[in-house]
């Protein structure tokens, strides 16, 4: 219950961040739009490693809805981040150390260490970015405006999560 | 049961995965304004496509339907002309109504159920008999042109003479030129006919075509045989003897009309009469 209720409040922390704050924050130069500010996969990364699949399955496809709702896009956050978190467990396996993990571990800096925790997030946040505005562009016609929107966005996105890790932590 | 949830236990969150992609989808194509668009386009193209081959195939599936009634027009318009020649040739300067007492001649499509080819005595058979109005001694043509002549018929099937029958003979004449002759067959290539009793002063060239007489009551006038290939007169007689090349490939023909001469035993009594006196 006190695991329910930790994730719940994390859950809604990270949530109104991003559609409260991050949403209306523009830092894109000019009139272009290629960053955008993507940290509520954050949930789904720190989720511990011994919830069901299926769970965090369903988990990225509810917080996603939730930020569609604000970002007047239904389906696509969904899509993406529940994408993230199907592939999630396979990050996981191919970055497990030799010892495994124990039931207890959870893909957070404290466990993971930085740089552990650095390529882990920045492999799921990589490949939800390439989803995201693949799913927004929904044609690979855009393949080119898809690639700089993801590194754009997966640069500024990344520090800006990490530094969320780092405060959450101390 | 076990091994089901078993399964599901391992699985589930694929199957779940995928669910929810599926609904994602739905819902991104249904309320987003850019990606319904595309959606649509791409949708359309896709089964546009389908759409074609799933065409192309009930259209494949149609042909017998479409070639049945093709042949039953054909018949009627073929009627038609061949009326029209007989009616022109009776009444140079009146006009032809489509009056059913001036059709003479009708056709009926047949089908040939089997034929040989191969030997000198060559005969085919029709799907068609009695029931849909065949009889003995009703002509066959093809639409290129004679393909032979009904001997037997029976309820249901017809047993017809070939063109290419050792024993066929066919009454024809020149185009434009109406000297009579004798078209048969004596070579044993399928498509090469001969043709006898033509005077020698009929003055026949090569390209040529021949075509049915019209006098008897089996063929109308004009239905065409074949093309003359080579021309020779034979020695110490007076007539040619015509070599011509078929028009139609026997071989390959299917689809067929039967013409029906609406005094046909009017006018044959009265050839019989004739040959008993």
């Amino acid at each position: 219950m006190n695991e329910v209720v930790k994730y719940g409040i994390r859950f809604l922390v990270i949530f109104l961040f991003q559609v409260l704050i991050l949403k209306r924050v523009d830092i894109n130069p000019g009139d272009s739009s290629y960053i955008h500010l993507i940290i509520y996969p954050l949930f789904i990364f720190i989720l511990p490693i011994s919830t069901p699949k299926s769970l965090v399955v369903a988990l990225g496809f509810f917080m996603g809805l939730m930020i569609d709702m604000f970002y007047d896009s239904p389906g696509v956050h969904a899509s993406a981040l529940c994408f993230t978190a199907f592939i999630r467990s396979f990050v996981l396996r191919i970055l497990e150390s030799a010892d495994g993990y124990t039931t207890s571990t959870i893909p957070s800096m404290k466990d993971f260490g930085i740089s552990g925790f650095i390529i882990y997030a920045s492999i799921l946040l990589g490949l939800h970015l390439i989803f995201y505005f693949s799913i927004e562009a929904f044609s690979f016609v855009f393949l080119g405006e898809i690639l700089l929107r993801t590194i754009a966005s997966f640069i500024v996105s990344i520090i800006l999560l990490i530094l969320i890790q780092i405060i959450i932590n101390r | 049961m076990r091994n089901l949830l078993l399964l599901f236990t391992r699985f589930g969150h694929v199957l779940l995965f995928l669910i929810f992609q599926i609904i994602c989808l739905f819902l991104i194509v249904n309320f987003n304004k850019t990606q319904k668009d595309i959606w649509a386009n791409s949708v359309n193209v896709f089964s546009g496509g389908i759409n074609e081959k799933i065409q192309n195939f009930s259209n494949y599936t149609h042909l017998k339907v479409l070639n049945d009634s093709l042949q039953q027009e054909n018949a009627r318009l073929r009627a038609n002309i061949y009326n029209f020649q007989a009616y022109k040739e009776a009444n140079l300067f009146s006009s032809f109504q489509g009056d059913s007492s001036l059709m003479q001649y009708k056709l009926i499509p047949v089908n040939l159920c089997s034929k040989t080819t191969h030997l000198r005595n060559n005969y085919f058979s029709l799907c068609q008999g009695k029931k849909d109005g065949l009889r003995k001694r009703m002509g066959i043509i093809s639409e290129k042109g004679v393909l032979g002549i009904i001997s037997k018929c029976t309820e249901r099937f017809c047993k017809s003479i070939f063109i290419i029958n050792a024993q066929s003979r066919i009454n024809a004449q020149i185009r434009t030129k109406e000297y009579e002759g004798m078209v048969q067959w004596e070579s044993s290539d399928q498509r090469e006919l001969s043709m006898y009793s033509i005077p020698k002063f009929a003055n026949v060239e090569v390209g040529d075509t021949i075509e049915t007489s019209g006098h008897s009551t089996v063929f109308p006038e004009g239905v065409p045989i074949g093309v003359v290939t080579n021309v020779e007169i034979l020695e110490g007689q007076n007539e040619y003897k015509v070599k011509l090349r078929m028009f139609e490939d026997v071989s390959k023909v299917e689809n067929a009309y039967a013409i029906d001469y609406k005094y046909w035993e009017e006018k044959d009594s009265l050839v019989e009469t004739g040959l008993n006196e």
